[in-house]
């Protein structure tokens, strides 16, 4: 479906929720998933990708098309992920580190996971690299996206994203063979 | 041990699940946040905005009622238990000195209708009430010399 199409919808008052209801549609099991594999818990996903919806519907008359509606939604993911992760922070009292050993847990656990070994490990893992490589590495390798819509999405250039991807890939083949 | 390389594995897989209908759910779910989020705005008042009108409430009574405490201080009567007697003991052994009664004429109300009338050139003063008065200051003299 063409993004033009939604927005059109969108900005129309009469056809407005319709517009919107087929957003939802086409983008949120991408945004949830997004949002899952930083997140890891289900109910933490699935609250936050409703948060997002909602922003989106707050801010889409504003979005002037300056990128494609699906970098801006993710972009907005991206960010709800990353001040979630900083309030968990926060609110613990505890060093990032921490953060990550909940979410390994959270694995460990195994709500709603099931996977092989090598998949729980990957994901172990990726949980010990920074949110935001953490963020660029599941756009490239999960979601396939192009450096440069993760440029655009994140805004950085495209030359740190690639550079910041091969340390990611590197400590994950590490971690993976140390353990 | 040869080392790992992630392209061994297959690619965009990963262990986390939902359960069947999740979407479908989380669609209507989305669209009642929706509806709450506009019958909010349209209300206009968002939560955020109630947190800071309260806050601003609170700091604002805090104030207030700190100031009136520090601007009204409790006001003691010490002449309460005091007989007149004993005041004017004190008065008679007393001397004033020149700044106390500098104090007492700057204390004066000048602008006071009773004493623009005492200091009018046309005020007639009777004679009858200058004997009065220095009667009366004779007598106080006398208790103060007691």
């Amino acid at each position: 479906m063409e993004e033009s199409f939604i927005i059109e919808k969108f900005r129309q008052p009469d056809t407005k929720r319709y517009g919107f209801n087929l957003l939802v549609q086409h983008y949120q099991e991408r945004v949830y998933w997004h949002v899952r594999k930083m997140v890891i818990d289900h109910d933490d996903a699935d609250d936050l990708t409703q948060e997002i919806f909602v922003k989106v519907w707050n801010n889409l008359d504003r979005f002037r098309e300056d990128s494609s509606l699906f970098t801006w939604i993710y972009r907005i993911a991206t960010n709800e992920c990353l001040n979630f992760l900083k309030k968990k922070k926060r609110r613990y009292f505890l060093p990032i580190h921490d953060v990550s050993n909940e979410l390994n847990q959270k694995i460990d656990e195994g709500d709603g996971i099931d996977g092989d070994e090598i998949e729980i490990l990957l994901q172990k893992a990726i949980l010990t690299l920074p949110e935001k490589q953490r963020v660029v590495f599941n756009l490239k390798y999960f979601d396939e996206l192009k450096f440069e819509e993760i440029a655009a999405i994140t805004e950085t250039s495209v030359g740190a994203l690639k550079a910041s991807y091969h340390h990611a890939v590197k400590k994950i083949e590490k971690f993976v063979k140390e353990h | 041990m040869r080392a790992f390389k992630l392209d061994d594995i297959d690619k965009k897989k990963h262990p986390y699940k939902v359960e069947p209908g999740y979407f479908a759910e989380l669609n209507n779910d989305v669209m009642n946040r929706v509806s709450e989020s506009s019958s909010k705005a349209s209300f206009g008042f968002s939560p955020k905005l109630a947190w800071v009108i309260a806050s601003m409430g609170v700091v604002l009574f805090i104030g207030l009622f700190w100031f009136s405490n520090v601007s009204q201080p409790e006001q003691v009567d010490y002449l309460a238990d005091i007989t007149d007697e004993e005041i004017l003991t004190y008065l008679g052994t007393y001397e004033l000195t020149d700044d106390d009664l500098l104090s007492v004429v700057e204390e004066s109300d000048i602008n006071d209708p009773l004493n623009e009338e005492i200091l009018s050139e046309d005020t007639e003063i009777d004679e009858e009430a200058l004997e009065d008065l220095y009667l009366e200051y004779q007598s106080t003299e006398e208790l103060l010399q007691i």
